[in-house]
């Protein structure tokens, strides 16, 4: 923890390790489901306020979590208020809002004075991306954004080995991910047209993902199943440098999820359903499951994902330690 | 328009046939979580508890066409959310003076008569289906009574028979996710009859129902055709094996679930090696005499005492055989009755005809299944191995 201070200190003056105060925009499922889990492990629940327009979630939010302080209000009135207080009361900003919110969320608790963890995607334009990462540089605040899947262990085992070279060249990558929508969002504002359907949803984290592995990403076809609505299925053909991209989401059938990357020497599958190994293939046939020992730089954080990863990604990110090896078990 | 049940099996097709024209779509939902397809549309979702009378009413607001699909479908206030989640509807539909209410019954109304001629509207009111049949049933009589007392807002009933299609689910998914499982059988080798409508056939019967005057206060029965539930589900369930195994319903319902029939030496046994019941039993002294007498001296000379491993082993084989039976209400969905359903009304009045024959919707619904995974698709795969 001291090793993150010193470090914290040297890149931003005053930016808290552990914040003083954590501000929830948003009491919907992601937050009563990850973030508030998530904190209350790391000890932080006492310095928690969640900020929701619609009191019936605030209090379902209060039954489950009794120690986190709520607040019934806009987004711009509470942080109107923020404004008046003190620059030693700075603190974080949690952006889980519904995400045609995110820009202007974002941008209000950038000129209060808070660092800012905005949930995916950002914005859908990139505009608004560049706008919101020059306010904080001149705010001198973070700005991160919770791309919380390319934390998972299976997901940076899968990258450690694809960028080693072990397996060699990267070919092609397959991801699907198809099953019937699970997940329960408190507010139909998820559905809105302005929120995207199931490429910012989801889509977001793949394609962010196989950036960090392959590099930019071209379009090369796209087809969705949208009428006038957001798409809850969509095939999306990409081209990297030297491998082909194929993109197959859909929230109504089922027919597997998992990324499937095609290399020289063999493959490497990440199945959905297992965060903490990968498999991989050898070109002979061989077949063996790797997991990540720890599952997370921090030996002390809980082995199944909640996310902890991604409340102090942006202390983490600036600790710079060194990826933990791997422990692979042949078959 | 307002459409409730939009996010289900009918009113997805429903909604991808409204969406094609020009008149604002409004509809109902109880949670965010079962809007995925419906979003796809550009359509107004309105948050609503159907037993809530002002989140309906404000849900009818403005709106000259009501197409309610909805029900309940589990739980303990299934049969009100059908029954008075309908009188809602169709009461907010008359104070805001809707021109037309089309309200989705179903054939299971009228059950399965013995009939020599087929069944058709005059036929009385045999619920089938338990609760489900009943609620409709109910909500149906309601439905056309209060037709009978209001002149302005159109109500009409469709009773449709065992609809299938892309996305279906008791026609379409279940005889295929029971096969892949392993607990699909035959009715009577599937003699009975399966009166079936496909689903954009009757995605037209509910647009005609709305605009056809003379609808009104009616019911009508929708069926495309009949046929045997062999001949209709044999394409589904073939690709996914041969040999599935052939019960009349009291065979069904007689199979073994819970294991070998009852013997009180097995419930004595079972008290016997408990280990709660053993743990209750220590807390006596006298007990705990006893037992050492007869553990060492008189069980291991009393028949009982073998066959607790037998029974272990048994009950253990029991439960996995069990896993795999298939279910006992499979004689209600896929039964051997043989009542046919006529749809000359619909013809007549609402001059409806099933304009997507069998033959080219169970092609479709087989595309479909493939498609999403649910049956293999060989071509397909026959094709990716030649590549």
């Amino acid at each position: 923890m001291r090793e993150i201070t010193e470090a914290v200190r040297a890149r931003i003056p005053g930016a808290p390790v552990k914040p003083s105060r954590i501000t929830i925009f948003g009491g919907g499922a992601v937050t009563t489901e990850y973030y508030l889990p998530a904190i209350e492990g790391l000890g932080c629940l006492a310095s928690t306020t969640v900020v929701d327009v619609n009191d019936r979630n605030l209090g379902e939010l209060k039954h489950r979590f009794p120690r986190v302080a709520s607040a019934q209000a806009e987004v711009d009135d509470f942080l109107a208020d923020c404004a008046k207080l003190t620059p030693s009361s700075d603190g974080m900003a949690i952006i889980a809002l519904p995400n045609h919110l995110h820009v202007a969320a974002s941008r209000a608790a950038l000129n209060a004075g808070m660092h800012v963890l905005c949930e995916k995607p950002l914005s859908l334009e990139p505009a608004d991306c560049a706008d919101l990462r020059s306010l904080a540089t001149e705010r001198r605040r973070l700005l991160k954004v919770a791309m919380s899947r390319r934390y998972l262990p299976s997901w940076k085992l899968a990258k450690d080995i694809l960028l080693s070279r072990q397996m060699g060249a990267i070919r092609s990558v397959l991801v699907r991910d198809c099953g019937p929508f699970l997940w329960r969002p408190k507010s139909f504002l998820f559905f809105a047209p302005s929120a995207g359907g199931v490429l910012a949803d989801m889509g977001t984290h793949y394609l962010d993902y196989l950036s960090t592995i392959l590099g930019p990403l071209e379009p090369v076809t796209y087809t969705d199943d949208a009428r006038g609505g957001n798409e809850s299925s969509l095939r999306y053909v990409l081209r990297a440098e030297s491998a082909n991209v194929e993109l197959v989401l859909s929230r109504l059938d089922s027919t597997g999820a998992f990324i499937r990357v095609t290399c020289e020497k063999g493959s490497v599958l990440i199945d959905k359903a297992d965060e903490n190994g990968v498999w991989v293939t050898q070109a002979d046939g061989k077949r063996w499951r790797a997991t990540l020992d720890p599952p997370f730089p921090n030996p002390t954080w809980p082995p199944d994902f909640r996310g902890s990863s991604t409340i102090f990604l942006p202390l983490r990110a600036l600790a710079r330690r060194r990826s933990p090896t791997s422990r692979t078990r042949k078959r | 328009m307002l459409v409730t049940g939009a996010t289900g099996f009918i009113g997805g097709h429903l909604i991808e046939r409204l969406s094609t024209g020009d008149a604002a779509i409004r509809v109902t939902a109880r949670s965010p979580g079962s809007c995925a397809n419906v979003a796809r549309y550009p359509v107004e979702i309105a948050p609503t508890d159907l037993l809530d009378k002002q989140q309906v009413r404000a849900a009818v607001a403005g709106v000259r066409t009501v197409y309610h699909l909805a029900y309940g479908r589990e739980g303990p206030e299934a049969a009100m959310v059908t029954i008075e989640g309908t009188k809602n509807v169709v009461e907010a539909a008359i104070e805001e003076r809707a021109d037309c209410v089309v309200v989705l019954s179903t054939m299971y109304v009228f059950g399965f008569p013995d009939s020599a001629g087929p069944v058709d509207e005059s036929f009385p009111y045999r619920p089938y289906g338990g609760e489900y049949g009943r609620s409709k049933a109910a909500m149906e009589r309601w439905c056309l009574n209060r037709a009978r007392q209001n002149s302005h807002t159109r109500i009409v009933v469709l009773n449709p028979t065992c609809v299938f299609g892309p996305g279906g689910a008791a026609y379409t998914m279940l005889p295929v996710k029971l096969a892949r499982q392993g607990q699909f059988c035959w009715i009577e080798g599937g003699r009975g009859s399966c009166n079936y409508t496909y689903v954009t056939n009757l995605v037209d019967a509910l647009l005609q129902a709305a605009i056809v005057p003379e609808a009104a206060g009616e019911r009508f029965i929708i069926n495309d055709g009949c046929t045997t539930w062999r001949q209709f589900l044999g394409p589904l369930v073939s690709p996914l094996g041969d040999g599935f195994p052939d019960y009349t319903p009291k065979e069904l319902k007689a199979l073994p679930r819970f294991g070998p029939p009852f013997k009180l030496r097995d419930l004595i046994s079972a008290a016997a090696t408990a280990q709660e019941v053993r743990r209750a039993l220590k807390r006596s002294a006298s007990v705990r005499r006893l037992f050492s007498g007869m553990r060492d001296h008189v069980l291991p000379r009393v028949p009982l005492w073998p066959r607790r491993q037998e029974v272990v082993s048994a009950g253990a084989a029991d439960v996995s055989a069990a896993s795999s039976l298939p279910p006992d209400w499979l004689a209600l969905l896929y039964g051997p009755a043989t009542s046919g359903f006529s749809a000359d009304k619909a013809r007549r009045i609402l001059n409806w005809t099933p304009r997507v024959a069998f033959e080219t919707a169970q092609d479709e619904t087989i595309h479909w299944l493939k498609d999403a995974g649910y049956i293999p698709d060989l071509d397909h795969a026959l094709a990716d191995a030649a590549a």
